[in-house]
């Protein structure tokens, strides 16, 4: 049986994207452009062509094949065909094929037409290597497949938040594409510019290569665990912690590839996990739907201790939100016993200075690295707290922005202000400019306050509810 | 068949639903009715596990459907207000696709999919796309892709509005027509008149509290043999009431006289209609009309909606 009868997703997309009219141009209009650019510009030789038809995979697969991927589920959510497909009993794997290779058929099919092209012109401008030719076509596969079901995982998250009878407008996903579009394409530019002393490009393509093909395998497994929710399937936390951690020992990994070095191999693990722990928190905490009656459910079964349901419904930034705690801790213990027991090692100490105080002598004391990790402890309660504070207020309209507007305001534009004024950096940021004591205190002060703040909301909103 | 006990949901500052609690039996029609935002919607989402169940239970043919919410996909079909149909696709294609995707077999899906667009009324329009249809046409496709599956229950959640009127005389027959064949439909609606025609039971919802529950089949119907009876004629005097309830004894209650209007209950274990309209006759009364009367659901609805007020 072919994928189509297999797969009504799939075939469903074949039906409403491709029609014969369409199957003609795509390829007419980049023959005519390839033209047109070969006799404009003077000297245009076969590597020109190559860099073109590698541009135009990059638009019309990795640009205009992840925002149609994503605007198919916005489409499909605001047009209530959505809820077709989740009473369906469709399987998560048949409706990740539908949508990763359904709904962008048009851009896989014009994104084959510009491969065809590069890699002849590649061949044919004779610079071209054979292996890095193949490292660098499953690189940007890789990459592909990472940020369309990144879009699709992004839009799923976005009918979540959105309310089943407000429309959903599809402009959103644009300037990340943007983003990644400029950082490939300038990939893209290195190795054009380095081509012909290989032995910097091959390092470079295959750390492209393992890096892609790590994030678009979790990417896939992403979406898949994605569609399960969908689809009413169940699914623990379990396979979301294995990433976290998966990716911050790889990371931790590539960075010590990077600089050759593996001396510190288990610091930068711990760092790395610190990291993927604090921006993925944020970031979810951003995107992710946050309101008082999901906040109660959490709490009673929190209060229950019925961690099987949180491990099942808790949203994922819940879910990722003590492993900021959890990092805190373990690269406190980590940083602090490397540092005091290798007391030569000014490097460390030398970055600490730097990052967390400028006033102060080395080595940098355990008690130091104690209250720097307090201190973030409390900006981490403050932020989350001022958020959920945000949200839970019945006038609670761009509250998103309006975090991201403050987090904006408190790390960026008042240190910023008041750069010239070292002892009010703890206020802003975790800093020993004013001692230990200070460097605890002001966030705490901060943080207790939010928490006061959301009390009252909570307590106000419920009175209002019942 | 459905079982609904304290289902309570809540949206971002306001509760849709408050402890709801009901059951249904199998091949029932009930009109699901109250005024917008009273959460008819976010009741049938919760049915058909479109929305997730905060707190309360549903349990459908025994099955509880937080806990096997996969397993009810197969026994419900569910049509939101505006039908959700792919406006590209012909009628055929969109049949072909949800049967696909409730697992149909493929070999004999052509067969199913005609069958489906007869039952539904599309047959005439099955090679044509939909956004070349009417409205009425879209949404019987819309009940067609709800019904292919064979689901026990539908849900249908405003589906007469923005129909003409021959339209909605036509979903009428289409309902009960799916009611014959043991499909139990949950119908919410504004339109309470037609309604009327099809509904066997009627659920009030205010502020997302159910505030009635009411069972509108005519006690015949429903195998009770108390029956509250209309007779209209022309020379109702009291003497002739009063001989034939003297006639008739204890199966006849009466309930009011007004302007040659007899309203009684008769309980046709003891005395059959056929015998009140002998008597009648035989005693020279002019019948203009001896009829059952059955629940008007406008009338309960918005006696329901002042008293709850």
């Amino acid at each position: 049986m072919s994928l189509t009868s297999k797969n009504p997703e799939f075939q469903k997309n074949i039906w409403l994207e491709l029609s014969m009219q369409r199957l003609i141009m795509m390829p007419l209009i980049i023959i005519v452009l390839l033209i047109l650019l070969s006799v404009s510009i003077t000297n245009c030789d076969f590597e020109n062509l190559a860099s073109f038809s590698y541009v135009g995979l990059v638009i019309i697969l990795l640009l205009w094949g992840s925002k149609v991927a994503h605007d198919n589920i916005i489409s499909e959510y605001n047009e209530r065909t959505w809820d077709w497909q989740r009473m369906s009993i469709l399987s998560p794997y048949q409706l990740l094929i539908g949508k990763m290779f359904g709904a962008p058929i048009y851009n896989w099919y014009g994104g084959f037409i510009c491969f065809i092209f590069y890699v002849f012109f590649e061949i044919a401008s004779e610079k071209g290597n054979f292996i890095d030719l193949g490292i660098n076509s499953l690189s940007f596969l890789m990459l592909v497949i990472t940020l369309m079901a990144s879009s699709i995982m992004f839009a799923l998250v976005r009918i979540r938040k959105g309310s089943a009878r407000n429309k959903l407008k599809s402009g959103q996903i644009i300037f990340v594409l943007i983003i990644f579009g400029l950082s490939t394409l300038s990939d893209s530019f290195y190795k054009m510019i380095h081509f012909d002393t290989y032995q910097t490009v091959r390092p470079f393509l295959t750390r492209k290569l393992i890096e892609n093909t790590f994030y678009a395998i979790w990417a896939v497994v992403g979406l898949h665990q994605a569609f399960r929710h969908e689809l009413n399937y169940k699914n623990s936390a379990k396979l979301w912690y294995l990433f976290i951690l998966t990716s911050s020992v790889f990371k931790g990994v590539m960075s010590c590839y990077q600089f050759n070095d593996f001396t510190y191999l288990s610091n930068f693990i711990l760092f790395s996990f610190l990291i993927h722990a604090i921006v993925i928190s944020y970031g979810l905490l951003v995107f992710e739907v946050k309101d008082l009656t999901q906040f109660r459910i959490l709490l009673k079964n929190i209060k229950e201790k019925n961690f099987r349901f949180l491990s099942y419904n808790a949203p994922l930034w819940v879910l990722t939100f003590p492993l900021i705690f959890v990092g805190l801790l373990l690269n406190w213990i980590f940083f602090s016993s490397k540092m005091l027991s290798h007391e030569n090692n000014n490097v460390m100490n030398e970055a600490f200075q730097v990052m967390f105080s400028n006033s102060r002598s080395i080595p940098i004391s355990f008690f130091d690295t104690f209250s720097l990790m307090l201190a973030t402890f409390f900006f981490v309660i403050r932020d989350f707290s001022l958020m959920l504070f945000l949200n839970f207020n019945s006038k609670n309209r761009r509250a998103d922005t309006a975090f991201l507007l403050y987090l904006f305001l408190l790390y960026f534009v008042f240190p910023l202000i008041s750069m010239s004024n070292h002892s009010i950096k703890p206020l802003f940021f975790p800093s020993l400019e004013g001692g230990n004591v200070v460097c605890m205190i002001l966030p705490a002060i901060e943080a207790v306050l939010i928490l006061l703040l959301l009390k009252k909301v909570i307590k106000t909103e419920n009175k209002l509810n019942n | 068949m459905i079982t609904i006990t304290n289902l309570t949901h809540s949206f971002i500052n306001s509760k849709a639903l408050s402890n709801v609690s009901f059951a249904i039996e199998k091949g029932s029609i009930v009109a699901l009715i109250g005024p917008n935002g009273s959460g008819k919607t976010t009741l049938l989402r919760c049915i058909s596990t479109l929305q997730a169940i905060q707190e309360g239970s549903i349990v459908i043919n025994d099955i509880d459907i937080s806990e096997f919410p996969r397993e009810i996909h197969k026994q419900i079909g569910y049509l939101a207000d505006n039908f959700g149909l792919y406006d590209d696709l012909t009628v055929r294609q969109c049949l072909e696709y949800t049967a696909k995707s409730h697992l149909l077999e493929v070999n004999n899906l052509a067969a199913v999919v005609d069958q489906c667009a007869k039952d539904a009324g599309v047959i005439d329009f099955i090679d044509k796309t939909v956004n070349t249809l009417s409205r009425g046409m879209r949404q019987r496709v819309g009940i067609a892709q709800a019904i292919i599956h064979q689901p026990s229950i539908l849900l249908l959640d405003e589906p007469a509005s923005g129909l003409d009127p021959e339209a909605r005389i036509s979903l009428s027959k289409l309902l009960l027509d799916l009611k014959s064949r043991g499909m139990t439909l949950i119908v919410s609606s504004h339109i309470l008149a037609e309604l009327e025609d099809y509904c066997t039971e009627m659920l009030i919802l205010r502020n997302g509290e159910l505030i009635e529950h009411t069972k509108l089949i005519s006690d015949n119907e429903k195998g009770n043999s108390n029956l509250t009876i209309k007779l209209v004629a022309n020379n109702l005097t009291e003497d002739i009431v009063d001989a034939f309830f003297a006639e008739f004894g204890e199966s006849l209650k009466k309930i009011k006289l007004e302007n040659n209007e007899l309203t009684f209950q008769l309980d046709e274990a003891k005395t059959k209609q056929h015998d009140l309209l002998s008597y009648l006759i035989k005693n020279n009364v002019e019948v203009k009309e001896l009829a059952i009367v059955k629940r008007n659901l406008q009338e309960e609805y918005i006696k329901t909606m002042q008293q709850s007020k």
